[in-house]
C-alpha cells in the first residue's frame, strides 16, 4: 500500500516559503560576502577607500550579516546551506561589482579574468567568510531557539499551544 | 508570555534585522562601484597630448652652437580630465631623438649613443638620442572636469653629457651649413607619463600586488619609441 500521499496546498506553501527563506538567506550572506572580497582584493577603489583592507572591519561585516541570516533561518541545515553557497553567490556578487564599469562602457578589468582574479588574490576573504558565515549562523540559530522559537516542555504544554 | 500577536511580532523580528543589514550591505556596495566606476572613467577618458620647443642658447653669429651653448627641449604634457576625477602628474618617462642628417648623407659616423636606423614607407632614417630619462615629477595638478599643461624642460650642454652634446653640436652645425637652419631638423618625442588619479589611498606596502598601482594610475604613452 502506498503511504505517500500528494502534496496539499498546505505542503506546497510551507516548501515554498521554506525556499524564499532560503533563498533570502543566502542573499543576505552573499551581498556581505561579496562586498568583503571586493573590498579585500581593491581597497583603494571600495568604498570606504583605503590602502589594506580590514580584517576586523571583514570579520565585523560577515558576522552581522551571519547572525542575523542565522537568527531568520528557520532550520540549522538551511543556515549551513545558505552559509555555503553564498561562497559561491559572494564571488558573483564580487564579479559583478568589477564588472560595474562596463555598464557605463569602461573597461577597467578584463571579464574573462576577473574571476579567477577575484578568487587568486581574495582567496584569504574567502576562507574567513566560510568560517565566519558558519560560526555567525550557528550562534544566530542559537539565539533564535533561545529567544524566538517557543518548544512545548511537556505534553501537556504541547497541547495547550496546539489550542491556542 | 507574549501572545498570539507577540508571537508574530517576534517572527518579524529576524526579518526586519535583516532587511536592515541587507539595506547597509547594498549602500556600500552601491558606494563602491561608484568609486570604481569614476576610477574606471578616469582610466577611460582622459586624453594627453603632447607639444615640444627647442631652442638653442649659445650661439655664434653665423648660427652655430658653441661650446658653452645649451639646447633646450621642453615638452609641454597637456592633459584633458573631463572625469570627476583631479588627477596628478607622478611620473614622467622621455626619449628624444633627432634626425642625424650627417650620418645619413656623410655616413661613418659613430655616436655615444650609437644611432638608430628607422625604415619606414618612404625610406630609412637615422635618428640620434639626445635626451633619455624618467624622473618623478613634483605634484601637479589637474583638477577635475578641467584640464592643465605641465611644461617639462630639458637641457643639454657640454658640462652634463659632453658625448651626447657633441653629437647634436655636430648636426645643428650641419643643418646651418647644409640645410639652411636648425629649424629643419626633425625631432621625435617619446614620452610614458603616469597620474595619479585623486582620492585613492596608496597602496599599505609596496608588497602588494602590482595591480593596486595599475588601478590608481592612469598611464599614457606619446610618440614613437625608436627603441
Amino acid at each position: 500500500m502506498d503511504r505517500r500521499r500528494a502534496p496539499t496546498p498546505h505542503d506546497l506553501f510551507r516548501r515554498l516559503n521554506r525556499l524564499l527563506r532560503g533563498f533570502l538567506v543566502t542573499a543576505l550572506m552573499s551581498l556581505s560576502v561579496g562586498y568583503v572580497l571586493f573590498q579585500g582584493v581593491f581597497p583603494t577603489v571600495a568604498y570606504p577607500a583605503s590602502g589594506e583592507a580590514s580584517i576586523p572591519a571583514s570579520i565585523l561585516i560577515l558576522g552581522i550579516s551571519a547572525l542575523v541570516a542565522g537568527f531568520a533561518s528557520e532550520d540549522l541545515l538551511l543556515g549551513m546551506a545558505a552559509a555555503i553557497l553564498s561562497i559561491f553567490g559572494g564571488v558573483l556578487v564580487a564579479g559583478l561589482i568589477g564588472l560595474s564599469p562596463l555598464a557605463a562602457g569602461l573597461y577597467l578589468v578584463d571579464p574573462g579574468e576577473l574571476p579567477g582574479f577575484l578568487v587568486h588574490y581574495g582567496i584569504v576573504f574567502l576562507v574567513l567568510a566560510f568560517i565566519v558565515n558558519i560560526v555567525g549562523v550557528i550562534f544566530g540559530y542559537g539565539i533564535r531557539e533561545r529567544y524566538i522559537v517557543q518548544r512545548p516542555r511537556s505534553f501537556a504544554e504541547s497541547v495547550a499551544m496546539h489550542r491556542k | 508570555m507574549t501572545g498570539f500577536g507577540g508571537q508574530r511580532r517576534a517572527e518579524a523580528a529576524p526579518w526586519i534585522l535583516l532587511a536592515i543589514v541587507a539595506v547597509i550591505l547594498l549602500a556600500l556596495i552601491g558606494a563602491s562601484i561608484a568609486n570604481f566606476v569614476s576610477v574606471a572613467d578616469a582610466h577611460a577618458r582622459t586624453t594627453l597630448s603632447v607639444r615640444s620647443s627647442v631652442a638653442y642658447e649659445g650661439l655664434s653669429p653665423s648660427g652655430l652652437l658653441l661650446d658653452n651653448g645649451t639646447v633646450s627641449l621642453t615638452i609641454y604634457l597637456s592633459v584633458d580630465d573631463p572625469t570627476s576625477r583631479s588627477l596628478s602628474f607622478f611620473t614622467v618617462g622621455y626619449k628624444v631623438w633627432l634626425e642625424d642628417v650627417p650620418a645619413e648623407d656623410l655616413g661613418g659616423i659613430i655616436r655615444v649613443p650609437a644611432d638608430v636606423r628607422v625604415t619606414n614607407a618612404s625610406g630609412t632614417y637615422i635618428f640620434f638620442n639626445a635626451f633619455e630619462g624618467s624622473i618623478q615629477t613634483s605634484p601637479f595638478p589637474v583638477p577635475a572636469h578641467g584640464n592643465a599643461t605641465m611644461p617639462f624642460p630639458l637641457k643639454l650642454n657640454r658640462s652634463k653629457d659632453p658625448g651626447r652634446f657633441s653629437a647634436v653640436q655636430n648636426i645643428t652645425e650641419y643643418a646651418v651649413n647644409v640645410l639652411g637652419g636648425t629649424s629643419h631638423i626633425v625631432w621625435n618625442v617619446w614620452v610614458l607619463v603616469n597620474l595619479d588619479i585623486g582620492d585613492i589611498p596608496p597602496a599599505a606596502s609596496v608588497s602588494q600586488a602590482s595591480y593596486f598601482q595599475a588601478i590608481s594610475r592612469v598611464q599614457f604613452t606619446e610618440g614613437v619609441d625608436f627603441g
